[in-house]
């Protein structure tokens, strides 16, 4: 049933799918608080909606062979504004999506120079990276108001 | 567990009960209040998502870490070994300064730094039995499992965590299995576990942590139970498939395979029956598993429609069993029957809402709301005469 439910395995088609209904639950989301009709929704449209929208631009970053730096941008740019607002709302499974997401993106720009060589300062530098998220989890769980 | 660590989290219980006291109006703020001062909580706690997302950076950095020192120095066989036993002892060294501080110890990371410490220890155990050593294959798996179930309970009895009491107690049945009459101590130690952990689930002396490593071998001890006697493991031969590869097999008798039939049918009903008398909710919990699991063998065996279609009726049909005891404990008198309610227990709501993140965006429902409750709602009112008005 999931793997007929994926389609016939064009990552491409499936990716821009998961895109568009993504920013449509999140779009859903805004508008059931903004409107007040079934707010109650929120949480539903908005995790379900950023599951899909950044597992696609993750999917994108990792997956493409080319345009990987197109997807980074728009990964970088969409979770950081996902971060932002959930910053904002004081919602930390939003936040929370948004950092994977970044974390993840962020390795294939760190890997991707050292493809041919076998080394370890990648994995460094991901450990470095990865002690910056934690100082930025500590600090935004400090200062930020849960609802 | 340090003394300190049990009398925080003592607080912590005390203080999370008094919120829910607090949250059905069972107790007024200023008791509330004079409950959290008297039971000091100096821990920061963050909800379940913080936790889980700092475990899950505290993982990264310590995998990428050793991933850069073993790709930097090349090491061969023994430098692995060693690597990984510095890095097991750099982690549990770090889960102790981290446990010290209630500044650090309930954020994740000190779970995390726990499991790969114990996890390294064993996997550099394991080379070091397979590759230096050179011990027989089966030798070192036993080793490997003694090894495990020492290491995870341990690690359960200092640090408190329920996920090493899981497996550890994975480790103990695994090892168990290995022997010639494995299926027979699996059943023997699974019922004697059972009981001898369902005497210390209230024990006072115990840390909270403590008795819900006690409830999770009390299940534990069910389950081991339960794959002793259930059909499709008789049939399949799942727990002698754990065994020495020398061991010898005897095919099951008719009688052994009715009785395994009927003791798969039994063994959830009689869960159930334990879990109502004694209102524990994860007995209860573990007896629907075990018959959604025996309804699964039935359909094994018995083809009455797809698998599909008798998990989704099966599903469905819970749903309407709870629905009517729901409705029939709200209608009974004083809203109870034989000391069961269906009123809400103060439990922690955090850790429901959390649970509730997966399925509900899996199947698209909101999440259920709190029944509000009925108390007095003065709607307002009139009186006077004569001219006379007021309104109250």
């Amino acid at each position: 049933m999931i793997h007929g439910s994926l389609g016939a395995g064009d990552a491409g088609n499936l990716r821009a799918s998961a895109v568009v209904l993504g920013a449509l639950y999140v779009a859903a989301a805004a508008l059931s608080v903004r409107l007040q009709r079934k707010a109650h929704f929120e949480e539903v449209f908005a995790n379900a909606g950023l599951l899909l929208l950044l597992s696609a631009l993750v999917s994108g970053v990792l997956g493409s062979e080319l345009n990987w730096g197109v997807w980074l941008a728009a990964l970088l740019v969409a979770a950081g504004l996902v971060m932002w607002l959930s910053f904002r709302l004081g919602r930390s499974l939003y936040f929370a999506q948004g950092v994977v997401a970044v974390y993840v993106g962020l390795l294939r720009l760190l890997f991707a120079p050292f493809r041919y060589h076998v080394t370890g300062l990648p994995f460094f530098l991901a450990a470095l990276l990865g002690l910056g998220v934690l100082v930025l989890i500590l600090a935004a769980h400090r200062r930020m108001r849960e609802r | 567990m340090r003394p300190e660590s049990v009398t925080w989290e003592r607080a912590a219980e005390v203080r999370e009960a008094a919120q829910g006291w607090r949250r059905v109006e069972a107790i007024d703020a200023p008791t509330e209040q004079a409950i959290r001062e008297a039971y000091p909580d100096p821990c920061i706690t963050p909800s379940a998502v913080w936790r889980v997302l700092t475990a899950g950076m505290v993982t990264a950095v310590f995998l990428c870490t050793f991933g850069a020192l073993l790709l930097a120095f090349r090491t061969d066989q023994l430098g692995l070994q060693v690597l990984m036993l510095l890095f097991a002892g750099a982690s549990l060294v770090a889960t102790e300064v981290l446990e010290v501080s209630p500044q650090s110890a309930r954020r994740g990371a000190a779970g995390a730094t726990a499991f790969w410490g114990i996890l390294f220890l064993l996997v550099g155990f394991s080379l070091f039995l397979l590759d230096t050593v050179r011990v027989r294959y089966d030798d070192a798996i036993d080793a490997v499992l003694i090894a495990s179930l020492l290491a995870w309970a341990v690690g359960s009895w200092r640090w408190g965590s329920p996920l090493f009491a899981v497996l550890s107690a994975i480790s103990f049945f695994l090892f168990l299995g290995r022997f010639p009459y494995g299926r027979v101590l699996w059943g023997l130690i699974g019922a004697v576990l059972a009981g001898l952990a369902a005497r210390w689930l209230d024990e006072a002396s115990w840390a909270p942590s403590h008795r819900r490593g006690a409830a999770i071998l009390v299940v534990a001890g069910i389950l081991a139970a339960y794959a002793v006697v259930n059909t499709y493991s008789f049939d399949a031969r799942v727990l002698e498939d754990l065994g020495r590869s020398a061991a010898a097999r005897v095919a099951p008798s008719p009688s052994l395979f009715v009785f395994a039939a009927l003791a798969t049918a039994v063994v959830p009903l009689v869960v159930l029956m334990w879990g109502v008398r004694s209102r524990r909710t994860f007995v209860l919990d573990t007896g629907v598993v075990l018959l959604a699991l025996s309804l699964v063998t039935l359909r094994h065996y018995v083809h009455l429609a797809p698998l599909w279609v008798i998990l989704t009726l099966s599903g469905a049909a819970l749903v309407v069993l709870a629905l009517a005891v729901e409705r029939a404990l709200r209608r009974a008198p004083g809203g109870e029957i034989a000391g069961i309610t269906a009123d809400p227990l103060f439990a922690d709501e955090r850790q429901q809402r959390a649970l509730q993140i997966v399925p509900v965006v899996a199947a698209f429902t909101a999440p259920a709301a709190a029944p509000e409750e009925k108390g007095f709602a003065g709607g307002g009112g009139r009186f006077g005469g004569g001219g006379a008005e007021e309104k109250f």
